[in-house]
Order: C-alpha cells, then structure tokens, then sequence
C-alpha cells in the first residue's frame, strides 16, 4: 500500500484521463501499472508524473506499461528524432529490413503486435514492423 | 346439580365425569402436544437462525470470492531470454547506453542525455521486465 500512496497521483490521473483495462498491483516491493491510453498525450503526461514523483526514474519501484491503443487500419505517424524508420520483416532489431519510412510520413497500422513491434504499410506499399515507440497514432 | 347426582342417572353423571377426566387427559395430552410442538419449533427456529447465518457466511464468502475474481491480473514479468531481445531493441539508437538482464531485472549503465531518458525507461517497461535498475549517468 507504501507504493500505491507514492503513487497515487500517478494512479489517480490514469483513472480519471479514460485508461481503459487498468491494473495496478503490488509485487515485491514493485509496483506495476498497466493499461491502455486513449492518446499519446494522455501517455506521456503519465510518464511526465512518473518523472516527478520519482525523478530520473531511480527508484526501481515502479513497472509503468501503458500502451496507446489503436484501432486496425488507422493511421500513425513517425516521430523519430529526424531519421528514416526502418520496416523489418519481423518483430526484432535482428530481423532484415524491408524498407524505410521517413520522419514525419504517415502509416496504417495493421496490428499492434506487442507493446514493442507494430505491424504497418507505407503509402509505397511496404508492409512490415516498425518500433513503437517511434509511431504516434493520429 | 344434587338432585341431578342423587337420580337413577348418577352412573350416566360418572359417565359424563369420567368423560370429563378423560376430556382432561386428552387436553392435557394435546397440551403436552402442544408444548412439544412450540420447542420443536423453537429449536428447529433456533436451528434455522444458526443456518442462516451460516448461509449469510457462505454468502460473504461468495461475494469475497467474487471480489478476488476481480481483482488485477497476476503481473506478467518476461523471461530473460525474451527480455534480452526486447532490451537490446531498446537500446538500440542509444549509443553509451549498456544494459543487463539478470533474473528479471534490467540494469542500466552508461550515460544518457535526461531528456532522452524517459523514452529510453518507456521501451525497457514495455518488455515487462521485473525492475528497472537506472544506474545511468544522466547528462543535462
């Protein structure tokens, strides 16, 4: 309960901004948040209160695992830094790749294969996946 | 009443005094009846009292098993081959980032710009790891 009171602004914003399947438990001394953000933006506002509440992320305490959810076929777009994203043809930095999408183009995404690895198309054609953590859906 | 018991019909009195006693074992014997009958009810009320309690035990009991039946999810924490892959992935585009997977838990070393750290800490809790253990230099 020790962590569920640090965190309880952190736990209190994921109910009230539409997180959707929210599981919050306590483990060994770890607590864990998980569930499904509407947006980006409700994401990383959670991550911005994780970051205040413990800053730099030293305290070890928390698993906080909040995908966005996006429906099948909708569009996303590549926000890396400001180089291409690579489409592999499989879910893995080891897989070979398939093609390139450029910072700022857009995608349809076919499924959301794990929290990590999305399933996507490009405007040219090329399907294959991409890390997550570079799309934001639309 | 004197005349009536000194007449020819006095047997037919005892008759109806004999009737009488026997109408007074008979009430006495349905009294009897009756006594038995409230104190099988009332321990047979007793009985069903205790019984509902127990049923309203049993009830909380069901409802508590229901509440645990909704309560989260067990946490799903990776294995660590699994979770080897997935660090690596995350890893990836931070170079002087170096991380370690030991029984669940992920290490991180090296250094990192703070304001790339929460991106980098967001691809690690994806992997579902048991801990992070940030041990990065953070760079301003």
């Amino acid at each position: 309960m020790a962590l569920q009171e640090k965190y309880a602004e952190l736990i209190t914003a994921a109910k009230t901004s539409g997180v959707q399947n929210l599981q919050v438990r306590e483990q060994n001394n770890v607590l864990y948040i998980d569930g499904s953000a509407p947006s980006g933006a409700t994401k990383d506002n959670l991550w911005s209160i994780y970051n205040k509440i413990d800053p730099d992320f030293r305290g070890g305490d928390l698993g906080l695992n909040v995908n966005v959810s996006t429906a099948t076929g909708s569009k996303a777009k590549v926000t890396t830094e400001s180089s291409n994203l690579n489409v592999r043809k499989g879910p893995g930095t080891d897989q070979p790749i398939a093609g390139k999408v450029a910072h700022n183009d857009m995608v349809t995404v076919l499924n959301q294969t794990n929290s990590q690895w999305w399933l996507i198309k490009t405007d040219k054609g090329v399907e294959g996946y991409v890390y997550a953590q570079y799309l934001t859906p639309a | 009443m004197e005349s009536l018991m000194r007449s020819p019909k006095l047997p037919a009195a005892s008759v109806v005094c004999l009737t009488s006693k026997k109408d007074f074992i008979y009430k006495v014997n349905l009294m009897k009846q009756f006594i038995y009958l409230l104190l099988a009810v009332c321990i047979t009320g007793t009985q069903l009292s205790s019984c509902k309690g127990k049923d309203a035990g049993t009830n909380k009991d069901t409802t508590t098993v229901s509440q645990d039946t909704s309560t989260p999810a067990p946490v799903v924490i990776a294995p660590d081959t699994t979770l080897n892959n997935s660090v690596r992935d995350a890893t990836k585009d931070y170079p002087g980032v170096n991380a370690s997977v030991n029984n669940g838990e992920v290490t991180l070393t090296g250094k990192i710009k703070r304001e790339r750290l929460p991106k980098l800490m967001e691809s690690i809790q994806a992997s579902h790891p048991k801990k992070v253990n940030n041990n990065l230099t953070i760079e301003p």
